[in-house]
C-alpha cells in the first residue's frame, strides 16, 4: 500500500534521489516531480481493472437472463436482480455490482468493436487513438512508481474464434505508457535476471554508469536524459521488491484456491497485487468467446473459473480496503445474439462494473422481454460507447473533457464529446 | 498541362517559381556548396554560430546508420578510420549508395511510411499484413538499389492494376483505404496528398478546412479520380487493385468482403461524398486537380493514369518539393516545410532558396534519387557535429539543430537496432522470442509471435516520424539488459577469444563493432581493469560487450 498514493513519503523521496544508476546523481526530473507530487492533495489515484472477454460474450448466458433462455436464472444478493445460474458467486456479491444491460454500440466487426470499446472511437485510417488503460496510465500513473502503471496479463482461450487480439497502443501520449505485457501469469515479468543481485551484473552496471556520465556531459540533451532515465527506471524495478508483485506464488494456498487454477484466477490475484503495489490499469485478456456454434454449451465451463475468479476478486480488493479506489470491469467487444448467443450482437448487450465507489447493487438499462427474439432491443436508456468511456472517464476521476493534441496539433478529447456518464451510477 | 499548373502560381507567390528548369544537374560538391551559403548565410544572418565538423567516427556511424539502416563493422570502421585517403567522406557516401542494404533500408522506410508500423495489431495478420507489407518494402527496396526515378516509381504505384504476388505495389491502395470504414477514394485521396505531393487534404474529407484554403469540394474533386478503384484485400496474402466503372469484378481470395467498390451512379469524371462524411453527403462533386483545373473524363476512362501524369509531371509543383522535403527531414528530424506534408502559403519554407535548389536539381537530374542524396550528404550542413561541451547553452543547442547548424541526435530505429545489434554480436538470426515458438501455436497457450523480426519490432517500435522522440521505456531495457541472447557476448567475444588477440586489441575490437570508434585511453584503461577484475576473460569481454549496447552512445545516431 506504500506506493499507492501520490505522496511520497521521506524515504520514497530518498530513493528517488539514489534512483539515478546512471547518472548516479540526483536526477532533476525525478525530483521535480516528486515536488510536484508531495503539492498534490492525499487522495490515491483511482485504479482499473478490465477483464475483457475477446470475442464478444453472450449476455444472456451471463449477466442478463431471459425467461425462455437456454440458462436458468437465480437470485442475488439483491433483490429483484437476477443472474444467470451458472455465477453462484458472483450472485453472492451482486451488491457490490453494477449491470449495465442497455449497451447500444452498433459495430459488430470484431476488430473495429474491439478498437472502438478500447478506445472510445471508431477506428478511422491514418490515425491511431490512444487506449483507455494508456490514458489511465497518463492521468492516475504515478511517475514515481517502479512499477510501470499499465500491465496486460494474458489469460489463455480455449478456442480460435474472435479475430486478432487489439493490444493498447499509447499512439501521441508517448511510450511510456505502453503497456507492460505478461504473457503467462506463471511467467510474470519476463527478462527479468537470474540474480537482481548478482555481483557480475552490478559490476557491469558500474562500467556502464561511467561511460554513460561521459557522454551525458557531452551531450546534454533531453534525448540522453529520457534514454538515462528510462534505463534507470528499468533498474529500479528490477532492483526493487515491486517485481514480487508478478508473482503470485507467495499468496497463501487458500486465497489462491479460492481465485482458482485456471489462468484467468491467477491473473486476477495477479492484478490485485499489481493494484496493491500502485499500478493504475490492469487489463486481463481471455479469448474465444466467439461462440458462433451457440454459447450454451461453450459458456458454462467457462463459469466454472470466471465466477470465482471474479467474485474473488471483488471480495479480495474489499477486504484490502481497496475496492473503492478500484473500478473493475467486465466486457466484451459486443455481446451476441438472443437466446443461443450465436451471432455477434452490438444493439442491446451487456457490461459488468464494480468498485470504485459507484452506487453498486444496481442494474442500468433494461432489454425487451418479447416472445420472439427476447432480450434483442434495448427498452431503457441506451449506453453508447462515448457514453460508457464518460462513465468509465468519471468513475477513475479523470476529466473525459480533457484535450491532448495529437500529430498535427490536432486537438483531441479523451472521450468523444457526445459521451454523457452514466449519472445513476455517481 | 501548362495551364492546369498556371493557376497554382498564387500557392508559391512566397518563393520564386522555378517550373522551367534551364539547368542542367550539378555535381554533388556543387549542390552541397549552395546549399552551405545558403544555409550559412541565414545563420549569418542570425548571428546563429554552427557546430565544428562531425569527426571521422562521427561521420562514419551517422552516414552508415542513416543511408544503410545499420552500423558498419569492426572490420569496415577500422577501414575507414585507418585510411589516408583525401577524398574518404565522398567516397564512403557512393560507396554505401551503391551497396544493396541503402535499396533494402530505404525500402522498409517507405514501407512504414505507408503502411505505419501497427505494432499492437499485427500478430494476427489484418489489414496490417506483415508478409504482404513486407513485400512492398522489398518491392521499394528494388527500386531504389536500381535508382529507378522518382516519377517512374510513383506513376507506377499510383496506376498499378493488378495483384499483390504480381505487383507489391497494389498494397498501396489496399492499405490506404480499406476496412477502415472510409471509402477507397478518400483514403487514397488523404495518402496521396501526404506522402507525394506534401499536401494536408483530410481535413477538407468532412468540411471546408478552416486553416487551409481547401474546400471540401478540392477534397473530393480529387477523390473523383479513384472512384472507380477498387482494391481489395483479404488482410493477409491477397491484395488487388484494378478499375471498376460500376460493375463488381469477382475478386478471388478468401475473403472479399472488403472490397471497396461504390456504385456511384454519378458520371465518370466526378463523385458523389458518401454519408459517412458528414457534411453535404450525396452531393456530386465534380473531378479537379488538387488546386488546379477541372477534370474532363469520357465514359469508362480510367482516371488514375490521368492523374499520376499531373503528379509527376516536372511542371507539378509539388511533387519534387514533398520528396525534397522529406528526405530533407528524414536526415534532420526536421523539414525545411514543416509538418513535411503541409505545403501552403500560410507555413512557408524555412529554407526557400535551399527547397528551390534541391527541387530544380531533383526535376534537372530526371528525378535521379542518389544525386539528390549525393548532394545533401556532401553538404557540410549534413557532416556538422552535434556534441558540445557542458557548459553549452541548451536553448542555444536547440535553436541551432532547427536551423541546420548542429546535426540532430536521434534514435536508431528499430530496423537500425535489429541490424545492428545482429552484427554487433554476430548473430545474423537473432531472435528474441522468449517463448518457443515450436510451442506456440497460432492460438495456443501463449501469444503468438510469427518471427523474429516481428518479435523485435515489437518490442523495440520507435517513432518513425520523429527521430528525436525516445520511445524506449523498461520493457525495453529489461529485454536490452537481460535477454540471455544479449547478454551473453554473442559469437563476437567467442571468436575474438580464438584469434588468440591482446587483451587492448580485444577491447578495440568490442569498440569498434559497436560504437564504430575505437575507445578513448580512460575507457580502454577501464575496460582493461574490468576484465582483469573478471572472474574469466569470457566473463570480462561479455561484461564489456553488454555494457557497450546499453550504451546511449549505441542507441543513437550522432
Amino acid at each position: 500500500m506504500t506506493k499507492a498514493s501520490w505522496q511520497p513519503g521521506r524515504r520514497d523521496l530518498l530513493k528517488l534521489a539514489s534512483a539515478g544508476v546512471l547518472t548516479n546523481a540526483s536526477v532533476p526530473w525525478f525530483e521535480a516531480l516528486a515536488t510536484d507530487a508531495q503539492r498534490q492533495s492525499g487522495r490515491a489515484p483511482k485504479a482499473c481493472i478490465l477483464l475483457w472477454m475477446d470475442g464478444g460474450p453472450s449476455q444472456q448466458h451471463t449477466f442478463d437472463p431471459k425467461p425462455r433462455g437456454e440458462f436458468g436464472a437465480i437470485s442475488t444478493s439483491v433483490p429483484g436482480i437476477h443472474i444467470c445460474e451458472h455465477l453462484p458467486q458472483m450472485s453472492q456479491v451482486m451488491d457490490e455490482v453494477a449491470l449495465i444491460r442497455s449497451m447500444s454500440t452498433g459495430e459488430g466487426d470484431h476488430y473495429r468493436a474491439k478498437y472502438y470499446l478500447h478506445t472510445g472511437f471508431q477506428r478511422v485510417g491514418g490515425f491511431e487513438h490512444p487506449a483507455i488503460g494508456c490514458i489511465a496510465s497518463h492521468e492516475n500513473g504515478d511517475p514515481t512508481n517502479d512499477l510501470p502503471s499499465f500491465v496486460t496479463i494474458d489469460a489463455g482461450y480455449d478456442k480460435g474464434n474472435g479475430g486478432r487480439l487489439y493490444r493498447s497502443v499509447p499512439s501521441y501520449l508517448g511510450a511510456r505508457h505502453a503497456p507492460l505485457a505478461v504473457r503467462h501469469p506463471d511467467t510474470g515479468l519476463e527478462n527479468q535476471p537470474a540474480d537482481a543481485g548478482d555481483v557480475e551484473l552490478a559490476r557491469r552496471l558500474a562500467l556502464l554508469a561511467r561511460g554513460e556520465r561521459r557522454f551525458a556531459q557531452q551531450y546534454a540533451t533531453s534525448l540522453v536524459r529520457q534514454k538515462q532515465t528510462a534505463f534507470d527506471r528499468a533498474v529500479s524495478l528490477m532492483r526493487s521488491d515491486a517485481v514480487t508483485a508478478f508473482d503470485v506464488d507467495s499468496e497463501s494456498p487458500a486465497l489462491r484456491a479460492a481465485y482458482g487454477s485456471h489462468r484467468f484466477g491467477k491473473a486476477c490475484l495477479m492484478a490485485r497485487r499489481l493494484i496493491e503495489r500502485g499500478a493504475s490499469f490492469i487489463e486481463i485478456f481471455h479469448r474465444g468467446w466467439d461462440d458462433h456454434e451457440g454459447a450454451a454449451q461453450r459458456v458454462k465451463p467457462r463459469m466454472g473459473w470466471m465466477d470465482p475468479a471474479m467474485a474473488t476478486l471483488i471480495t479480495d480488493l474489499k477486504s484490502r480496503g481497496l475496492l473503492d479506489r478500484t473500478l473493475i470491469i467486465w466486457m466484451g467487444e459486443f455481446g451476441r445474439g438472443p437466446i443461443n448467443g450465436k451471432d455477434h450482437y452490438a444493439r442491446a448487450w451487456t457490461t459488468m462494473l464494480a468498485g470504485a465507489g459507484l452506487k453498486t447493487g444496481q442494474v442500468v438499462g433494461r432489454t425487451d422481454e418479447k416472445t420472439r427474439h427476447t432480450g434483442g432491443t434495448v427498452v431503457d436508456r441506451p449506453v453508447s460507447v462515448p457514453d460508457f468511456f464518460a462513465t468509465i472517464c468519471h468513475a477513475l476521476d479523470i476529466d473525459p473533457a480533457k484535450e491532448f493534441h495529437a500529430a498535427g496539433n490536432r486537438p483531441m478529447p479523451i472521450v468523444d464529446p457526445e459521451g454523457a456518464a452514466i449519472t445513476e451510477l455517481f | 498541362m501548362l495551364s492546369v499548373f498556371s493557376r497554382v502560381a498564387w500557392l508559391w507567390c512566397v518563393v520564386p517559381l522555378i517550373l522551367a528548369d534551364g539547368l542542367l544537374a550539378a555535381d554533388a560538391v556543387e549542390i552541397a556548396n549552395r546549399i552551405d551559403v545558403s544555409i550559412d548565410a541565414k545563420l549569418q544572418a542570425e548571428n546563429l554560430g554552427a557546430a565544428a565538423a562531425a569527426n571521422e567516427a562521427e561521420f562514419l556511424r551517422r552516414i552508415y546508420l542513416d543511408l544503410t539502416g545499420r552500423i558498419p563493422t569492426a572490420s569496415q570502421a577500422a577501414s575507414y578510420l585507418d585510411s589516408s585517403h583525401s577524398n574518404k567522406r565522398a567516397r564512403l557516401i557512393d560507396e554505401l549508395l551503391a551497396s544493396p542494404q541503402y535499396g533494402e533500408h530505404f525500402g522498409r522506410v517507405w514501407r512504414d511510411w505507408i503502411a505505419p508500423a501497427e505494432l499492437p495489431s499485427e500478430g494476427n495478420g489484418g489489414n496490417q499484413p506483415i508478409a504482404a507489407t513486407r513485400k512492398l518494402g522489398v518491392w521499394f527496396a528494388e527500386q531504389f538499389n536500381q535508382n529507378e526515378p522518382w516519377d517512374r516509381l510513383v506513376y507506377s504505384v499510383l496506376t498499378v492494376d493488378g495483384e499483390l504476388a504480381d505487383h507489391p505495389q497494389a498494397l498501396f491502395y489496399s492499405l490506404v483505404g480499406t476496412d477502415t470504414g472510409i471509402p477507397q477514394p478518400a483514403g487514397a485521396t488523404r495518402a496521396v496528398g501526404t506522402l507525394f505531393l506534401g499536401l494536408q487534404l483530410q481535413c477538407a474529407e468532412c468540411h471546408d478546412d478552416p486553416f487551409r484554403t481547401w474546400k471540401q469540394s478540392d477534397f473530393w474533386g480529387a477523390a473523383a479520380f479513384f472512384r472507380n478503384t477498387e482494391a481489395t484485400f483479404d488482410g493477409r496474402y491477397f491484395a488487388s487493385v484494378t478499375e471498376t466503372f460500376g460493375k463488381e469484378t469477382s475478386a478471388k481470395g478468401k475473403r472479399s468482403s472488403k472490397k471497396t467498390t461504390r456504385n456511384d451512379r454519378a458520371p465518370n469524371g466526378s463523385i458523389t461524398i458518401p454519408s459517412a462524411s458528414f457534411t453535404n453527403s450525396g452531393a456530386v462533386i465534380a473531378g479537379k486537380f488538387p488546386a488546379g483545373a477541372a477534370l474532363t473524363a469520357e465514359a469508362r476512362q480510367p482516371l488514375r493514369p490521368v492523374l499520376a501524369e499531373w503528379i509527376v509531371s516536372p511542371e507539378n509543383p509539388y511533387f519534387s518539393r514533398a520528396f525534397v522535403n522529406r528526405m530533407w527531414s528524414y536526415f534532420f528530424v526536421r523539414g525545411i516545410v514543416n509538418p513535411i506534408d503541409d505545403f501552403r502559403p500560410d507555413n512557408p519554407p524555412s529554407h526557400p532558396a535551399v527547397l528551390e535548389l534541391l527541387a530544380a536539381e531533383f526535376r534537372a537530374s530526371g528525378f535521379d534519387i542518389k544525386h539528390l542524396l549525393r548532394g545533401i550528404l556532401h553538404a557540410r550542413v549534413y557532416q556538422r557535429a552535434n556534441g558540445s561541451d557542458p557548459e553549452a547553452d541548451p536553448k542555444q543547442l536547440v535553436k541551432q539543430v532547427e536551423s541546420f547548424a548542429r546535426y540532430p541526435l536521434k534514435l536508431i530505429s528499430t530496423d537500425m537496432l535489429f541490424e545492428s545489434l545482429k552484427l554487433a554480436l554476430e548473430d545474423p538470426a537473432l531472435d528474441l522470442r522468449t517463448v518457443d515458438p515450436a510451442l506456440s501455436s497460432k492460438f495456443g497457450e501463449s501469444t503468438p509471435i510469427g518471427d523474429a523480426y516481428q518479435e523485435f519490432r515489437r518490442l523495440f517500435e520507435t517513432n518513425e516520424d520523429d527521430a528525436t522522440d525516445f520511445r524506449h521505456g523498461i520493457p525495453q531495457f529489461l529485454a536490452l539488459m537481460n535477454h540471455p541472447r544479449l547478454s551473453g557476448g554473442g559469437k563476437t567475444v567467442e571468436r575474438l577469444l580464438k584469434e588468440d588477440l591482446e587483451p587492448t586489441a580485444i577491447i578495440e575490437q568490442l569498440y569498434l563493432g559497436t560504437l564504430s570508434r575505437r575507445p578513448t585511453r580512460e575507457e580502454a584503461d577501464e575496460a582493461a581493469r574490468f576484465v582483469q577484475e573478471s572472474a574469466a576473460p569470457r566473463v570480462g569481454y561479455n561484461g564489456l560487450l553488454w555494457m557497450l549496447i546499453n550504451r546511449s552512445e549505441f542507441l543513437l545516431i550522432r
